[in-house]
């Protein structure tokens, strides 16, 4: 996880500075990554190089024992790799909603001293609620579902069923449009409640205003001084804390999402390296353990963009 | 509820390959298509059954998991910064007396006390003034904290050593 010195020397100095430096740090933590995923990618194709070899001399079948030996090879050559990166998934949602779930608090409470309480308790409970709901959505649902999916494309590789091909297409749909219709909705609220909560606030602020103005003028001087103290004071802790909280999730999430991108590519190149060569189904098999990989990167991408999304609608949201 | 759809979609998944590995078992064309009929018709009652004897404890969600207690939170914050402009707002307006008492001559420690107005902000309400002051000093503070500050005389405390 990258929340080292740097990264809150880097909270301090800049924002931009600050990702530079994490994403350096994500790129040479994952140098060897690249190496492994390569290696990965090398066995891939000679399992599949093997297969075509023998399936010229192979009498035809119903089943077919080098469609049914390689799809089973090439998903045990991936099982590691998945295996790990699906446990780096869940792991890293997790810090991440537990890091937003402690940023949302603070970041709250500077959101009610500008003067939008209204906002703020819109935005925390919202973000609590989508953050919660997507936590157990992935880890109950979507994670089991993946594991799932690579089951049925390596039956669908080994059997070429159209029953298995449905199903693992229907299977590819529901995680994908599971994490879209979270996401959207989570956007839409946030809209609506802007709006509304937005407007309230500044209803409210626009009352207390106009019945300032009817006091006295020392009196009123007073209370708007001090008024202005606090509302400035929470915009600059709001402000610190935003991009500080940004750097945090981006921090959680920049090497392990780098590391599953990279694995998610290699097997890419690797689908089309084999295409070439291999046999359909065993090419078709690479492609939908990569399409695994996708999954991950959404499920990692789309708990950090709710994160960052919230962090970003409390700094933008102005009070009094 | 979602635990529950997880297991639904896990038993149908499973019961798809079965009925995929049973087909590809088969040598014969002919036993192939009745069994791709008989699994077909098996993997529509995997579909089913657990739909039909959906009810309403199954379909509930329990919300409370997912939400934070926000309004009591808030709540809480909300008076957390009231405080601290309330206390601002003491400070301030003990600065002004301070300051018109220094100018007319005396040094005195002030305690203010303040009211929420309707509209839902503080104003200073009374105060107490703890100093050295003669009797013109006194009345000419007093009338400063009646005219200036809002502040009626009989809110006002003095105690003069």
């Amino acid at each position: 996880m990258l929340i080292p010195r740097m990264m809150i020397r880097a909270a301090n100095d800049d924002f931009s500075v600050g990702l530079e430096e994490l994403f350096n740090a994500a790129i040479a933590e994952n140098r060897s990554t690249v190496r492994s995923a390569a290696a990965l990618a090398a066995g891939l194709v000679a399992v599949v190089l093997l297969c075509r070899m023998v399936a010229g001399h192979e009498k035809s079948l119903p089943l077919r024992a080098t469609s049914l030996v390689g799809s089973v090879g090439i998903t045990a050559a991936c099982a590691v790799s998945l295996r790990a990166m699906i446990g780096l998934g869940t792991e890293t949602i997790s810090k991440i909603t537990d890091c937003s779930l402690l940023m949302l608090p603070a970041l709250a409470s500077a959101e009610v001293s500008s003067g939008a309480p209204g906002t703020a308790g819109a935005l925390y409970s919202g973000t609590v609620f989508f953050s919660n709901l997507l936590l157990v959505l992935i880890s109950k649902v979507l994670v089991p579902l993946v594991y799932l999916f690579i089951g049925l494309a390596t039956a669908n590789a080994a059997l070429a069923n159209r029953l298995l091909e449905a199903m693992r297409d229907f299977l590819s749909w529901l995680i994908t449009g599971c994490l879209k219709t979270v996401l959207y909705v989570y956007i839409g609220y946030l809209t609506i409640s802007g709006v509304i909560s937005g407007s309230a606030d500044a209803a409210s602020v626009k009352a207390t205003k106009a019945a300032l103005s009817n006091t006295v003028p020392v009196v009123g001087s007073v209370i708007s001084d001090a008024s202005e103290s606090v509302v400035a004071g929470a915009a600059m802790l709001k402000s610190s804390l935003g991009v500080s909280g940004m750097l945090a999730v981006l921090g959680i999430c920049a090497a392990p999402f780098l590391k599953i991108a990279i694995h998610y590519l290699i097997l890419k190149v690797t689908k089309a390296v084999c295409g070439t060569v291999g046999e359909d189904n065993h090419v078709q098999l690479i492609g939908d353990l990569s399409s695994a990989m996708g999954f991950l990167l959404g499920m990692t991408g789309t708990c950090a963009l709710i994160a960052l999304l919230s962090t970003v609608c409390f700094m933008k949201a102005v009070g009094a | 509820m979602i635990v529950h759809l997880a297991g639904y979609f896990i038993s149908l998944i499973a019961a798809a390959m079965l009925v995929a590995v049973a087909q590809s078992m088969i040598p014969s064309e002919k036993i192939r298509k009745i069994s791709a009929l008989t699994g077909g018709a098996l993997l529509l009652l995997c579909v089913l059954t657990p739909l039909l004897s959906l009810d309403e404890v199954r379909l509930n969600i329990d919300f409370s998991d997912f939400l934070a207690d926000s309004s009591g939170s808030i709540a809480q914050m909300q008076a957390e910064s009231d405080a601290k402009l309330d206390a601002l707002i003491k400070q301030k307006t003990a600065e002004y007396i301070s300051d018109k008492a220094s100018e007319l001559g005396a040094q005195v420690s002030t305690e203010v006390k303040t009211a929420r107005a309707e509209e839902g902000y503080f104003y200073p309400c009374g105060v107490t003034v703890t100093g050295v002051l003669s009797a013109s000093q006194e009345n000419e503070l007093s009338a400063y904290l009646a005219d200036v500050l809002s502040i009626p005389k009989e809110r006002q405390v003095f105690h003069t050593r």
